[in-house]
């Protein structure tokens, strides 16, 4: 053959799919011909991805890299760098079966494909990885409950064959479905609206039917729905996901809590006893709802703060998320998700039949809710309830972070072991900054919040001590003594007695943490300069005022000694604002901590100076107040600066001064009411400024502008002690009040009201030394 | 299951580590490989060759990290998400850095290494150098599969890039049989990788 072979016969040269007699036919031409040899070379050049990655070879190695650097390296790393453990059952031989692979991870277990030997079938085998510690009772326990979900079948209900123990951890093999789960599926986007109606319908079929057979799932979630290839649902791991046991929870939960959005509101309070049918009709609601949003209803970064928006929140309705959503399946899927289980479909059976009879475009029996209220509003016009509510949010989380921290420990063997301290510090901490920040506003809060830092510094204590988090650990305690001892301090103790000398040491424990964490505020740890000086700023706070938290260590302002805390805070500050010169937070802080150093050094009769200093803060807290992200302690912190500059012009009898001062603090009192809702600081801000205006008054001997003074003072912590009624400040200020009322009447020669002003203090005060025992 | 292990030799460092992060073979490995190009990044930025040892370390720990915590995002390809875990190490190795109070002369040098022109810079080293070892098991599977002589004819005439006429005279081929040699190998490297890329893709989906 002379002629050149066209392209299709070079390729089937090149690919090797010719004939052998075709390329003995060939061959002589093709080793000669160079035009043939260009087009082979053409025809069988790179592609080029292949071609970049080749061309990368060339560039690389540096020639000052050596083994012995990463034999160095990697010395360095084993020994310090990793506290992951081994995971030595990397595959764990069971009987009866052949272990394939890994198919999945997840916080229960690992899922391995396996073969099941004598049925000759494929099956999804699933370990539990706390069976190591379970006792007998539990694994009788997973075993009823295994065998009762062996019992199941249903066309859309993953079958499972075999339950047993396997060196001491449970397994069970189930069906194999080769396909996706629902979360997966859900990652790229909602589905379509009668595809998602119609995935959750046979959902809701699959659930019916385990309910009949008096199974709850427990744990209906996207992981738990694998989807085959023509599209259906399949669900898993009835009754087994969950083995909770309230009774001990500390040892025997071996629960992690993994993602609770998809739990209902009676679940996630830990309300075992209320677990009902009603329970999984809700996580049917919250599957419609991520079919049709992509999203669950409730999600956030931390499985702490989920739990508690599942119980307190009401979820963005569907169609805000996506229009497309038709108003009938919003309200199926808002009737499902309903906070309380009697105003739910009462059978998932209902719910199938509902969504049926939206998919064959016939009128649905449910009708739209009413405008969602939200439920912290409505607890916020009802003090005594949200009481309540804040001792079930507060049991929960201490039991969260428990259980959550125990599971953990318990799985240690198997899993990351300093990431159960991980996830134990970082729920302890989200608790810390409830007590501090969300429950502050609660009236009425402050057992729980105490009870809830009691349970939190032991098991703060109870962490395991890996070095990486040990500087951690002991913040957050110093962080917990420093809140008891302001609780202490706000509230007395109503277990009786000490709570001065308790608020005391509680602060000082704190700053001796910090000391020893950050000798000096030498930390490199912005942050944890942070909360060292607000420990100092709140220990000094302590010590300048004077107190009658209980009668028997009535406390005497010590501004000398509170002074040098004062300007070990005031440093640190400085220090932060040098890196971090916007910091709002370090701002405020500077601002209280040079407040309380103007005070003391008032106090201690540096008068002039004192009203220097605090101008610094006075203009550090107006920028503050015009921030977009002004908060409502602002303006509290300003107000008080305005009343310490005006004391001081007070004391050196400066009264213009201090009087411009008092009328600013004025200002901010009213700037306060109109901004934020009333609370029992709104008014007392208002009594706090009245005093202040009556003792200027009262200086001048202006009898009738202070009496006026002191009466509204009297009326604004009236209306204060009715919104906190358990506020100790508040009712000492009233006693203040009718001290001054007292003073003016005498003054004036009106002895009668003056005498009526007594009664009223001394009742006042008879009640709080009753309080006190 | 012994063969379990051998078998993850053919499987990515990345995988393996995140697999298992206590796995001193992998570890050594993974050093060599990824911390090279760390080290080389870190050295064509001027650092002091002790201190690129540190750098190397450190971000290679979170690289570790990132692995095993950064979950895989199926709206992310394959190397969308190694991008965005080998960011994440590298944020989260500066932020760590800037809290610690160093002697300024040290300092001066690491912010040589903090700016999005270097960061970016070593999150395609690090990219590259995964595709190189993809390429690599790739290679060695395939070399596994095919005739010694034919796996030559394509090295030769792939990497050393000699004409075919050049090959087939040295090794005793006939030239077509070279070019089918490289055309063939080619082709089961490229789908190799290809498997190797999806598998990985497919392990990381399962696991998060």
């Amino acid at each position: 053959m002379s002629h050149c072979p066209d392209d299709n016969l070079l390729i089937e040269v090149l690919q090797g799919t010719i004939s052998s007699s075709d390329l003995q036919e060939l061959e002589p031409h093709l080793s000669d011909c160079e035009a043939c040899q260009s087009r082979m070379e053409k025809l069988s050049a790179q592609t080029e991805t292949i071609k970049t990655v080749l061309n990368l070879d060339h560039d690389t190695s540096h020639p000052q890299w050596e083994t012995r650097i990463a034999d160095r390296i990697a010395a360095a790393i084993a020994e310090n760098g990793l506290k992951r453990m081994a995971n030595t059952e990397f595959m764990p031989a069971v009987e009866g079966y052949e272990i394939e692979s890994i198919i999945a991870h997840g916080g229960m277990g690992i899922v391995y494909l396996a073969r099941q030997i004598n049925a000759d079938r494929t099956v999804a085998l699933k370990m539990m990885l706390y069976g190591q510690q379970a006792d007998a009772e539990e694994i009788q326990r997973f075993q009823i409950e295994a065998q009762a979900a062996a019992k199941l079948t249903h066309q859309y209900i993953i079958p499972v064959f075999d339950v047993g123990v396997s060196d001491g951890q449970h397994y069970f093999s189930m069906g194999y479905i080769s396909g996706t789960s629902l979360k997966e599926l859900l990652q790229n986007g909602p589905l379509p609206e009668r595809e998602a109606a119609e995935m959750i319908r046979k959902i809701s079929a699959a659930i019916a039917y385990a309910h009949e057979e008096g199974i709850v799932h427990r744990d209906l979630k996207p992981g738990n729905i694998l989807v085959d290839q023509n599209g259906d649902p399949h669900v898993t791991d009835f009754g087994l996901a969950k083995q909770v046991n309230q009774d001990d929870q500390l040892t025997k939960t071996g629960q992690v809590i993994g993602t609770p959005s998809f739990m209902s509101p009676e679940q996630a309070r830990g309300q075992v006893n209320e677990i009902s049918p009603l329970s999984d009709v809700y996580s049917i609601g919250a599957l419609l709802y991520a079919t049709l949003t992509g999203r669950p209803p409730f999600q956030s970064d931390n499985a702490v703060k989920t739990i508690m928006q599942v119980i307190e929140e009401t979820p963005i309705s569907p169609r805000i998320l996506n229009p497309d959503v038709s108003r009938d399946l919003e309200t199926i899927c808002l009737k499902c998700l309903d906070k309380n289980p009697a105003s739910r479909y009462q059978s998932a059976e209902d719910v199938k039949l509902e969504l049926k009879r939206y998919l064959d475009g016939q009128p649905i029996l449910a009708r739209p809710v009413s405008a969602p209220v939200k439920l912290w509003r409505w607890c916020v016009r009802k003090p005594a309830l949200a009481g309540m509510m804040v001792s079930v949010v507060a049991s929960l989380l201490v039991g969260t972070a428990v259980s959550t921290y125990f599971a953990i420990l318990a799985n240690q063997r198997a899993e990351r072991a300093d990431e159960g301290t991980r996830i134990a510090l970082t729920s302890l901490e989200t608790i810390i900054e409830t007590v501090q920040r969300k429950l502050y506003q609660v009236p009425g809060a402050s057992k729980i919040r105490r009870d809830l830092l009691k349970v939190t510094l032991q098991d703060l204590e109870n962490i395991t001590r890996a070095a990486d988090y040990s500087t951690r650990i002991d913040r957050n305690i110093a962080n917990v003594f420093i809140d008891m001892g302001v609780l202490y301090f706000e509230y007395g103790d109503s277990g009786g007695g000490n709570a001065s000398l308790k608020a005391k040491a509680n602060m000082l424990r704190a700053v001796e943490i910090f000391e020893a964490l950050s000798p000096d505020g030498s930390s490199a740890d912005q942050s944890l300069l942070e909360d060292q000086a607000r420990a100092l700023r709140i220990l000094a706070d302590y010590l300048q005022n004077e107190h009658w938290i209980d009668e028997a260590h009535p406390h005497q302002r010590e501004p000398a000694k509170a002074l040098p805390y004062l300007i070990q805070g005031t440093t640190i500050c400085r220090q932060l604002l040098q890196d971090d010169p916007d910091n709002q937070e370090i701002q405020f802080e500077l601002a209280r901590t040079i407040k309380g150093y103007a005070q003391a050094i008032d106090d201690l009769g540096r008068r002039d100076e004192a009203f220097e200093s605090v101008q610094e803060a006075i203009v550090l807290l107006e920028m503050l107040k015009e921030s977009k992200d002004a908060r409502e302690s602002f303006y509290n912190i300003l107000l008080s600066s305005y009343i310490a500059a005006g004391d001081a012009a007070h004391d050196s009898k400066k009264n213009d001064v201090a009087y411009e001062q008092f009328q600013k603090a004025l200002e901010v009192a009213e700037e306060y009411a109109i901004r934020y809702p009333v609370t029992a600081t709104t008014h007392d801000n208002f009594s706090w400024c009245h005093e202040r205006m009556a003792n200027h008054w009262r200086q001048l001997k202006n009898f009738p502008e202070a009496l006026a003074s002191f009466q509204k003072m009297q009326e604004r912590l009236e209306q204060a002690m009715i919104l906190d009624p358990e506020d100790r400040v508040l009712k000492d200020g009233m006693a203040v009040a009718y001290d001054g009322l007292r003073s003016v009447y005498q003054l004036m020669g009106q002895i009668e009201n003056a005498k009526e002003a007594r009664k009223k203090r001394d009742e006042i005060e008879a009640w709080l030394a009753v309080s006190r025992e | 299951m012994s063969d379990v292990s051998a078998s993850q030799t053919h499987v990515s460092l990345l995988l393996r580590i995140r697999e298992n992060d206590r796995d001193p073979e992998a570890w050594n490995a993974f050093v060599n490989r990824y911390g090279r190009r760390i080290y080389e990044w870190c050295l064509n930025r001027k650092l002091q060759p002790a201190d690129a040892e540190d750098v190397t370390q450190n971000v290679l720990i979170k690289l570790a990290r990132q692995m095993g915590s950064f979950e895989y995002q199926s709206n992310l390809t394959f190397r969308g998400w190694l991008r965005r875990i080998t960011e994440n190490a590298i944020t989260d190795f500066f932020r760590e850095l800037r809290a610690e109070k160093r002697s300024s002369e040290i300092q001066a040098e690491l912010d040589q290494l903090d700016s999005a022109v270097a960061q970016a810079d070593l999150t395609t080293r690090l990219c590259d150098e995964f595709d190189l070892e993809i390429l690599e098991i790739a290679k060695q599977r395939v070399k596994q599969r095919i005739e010694p002589q034919r796996w030559k004819a394509w090295e030769q005439i792939s990497i050393e890039q000699k004409s075919g006429q050049e090959v087939a005279e040295e090794l005793g081929m006939l030239v077509p049989t070279v070019y089918s040699s490289r055309y063939q190998v080619q082709k089961m490297i490229a789908a190799e990788v290809e498997k190797l890329q999806d598998s990985s893709e497919q392990i990381f989906r399962l696991n998060s």
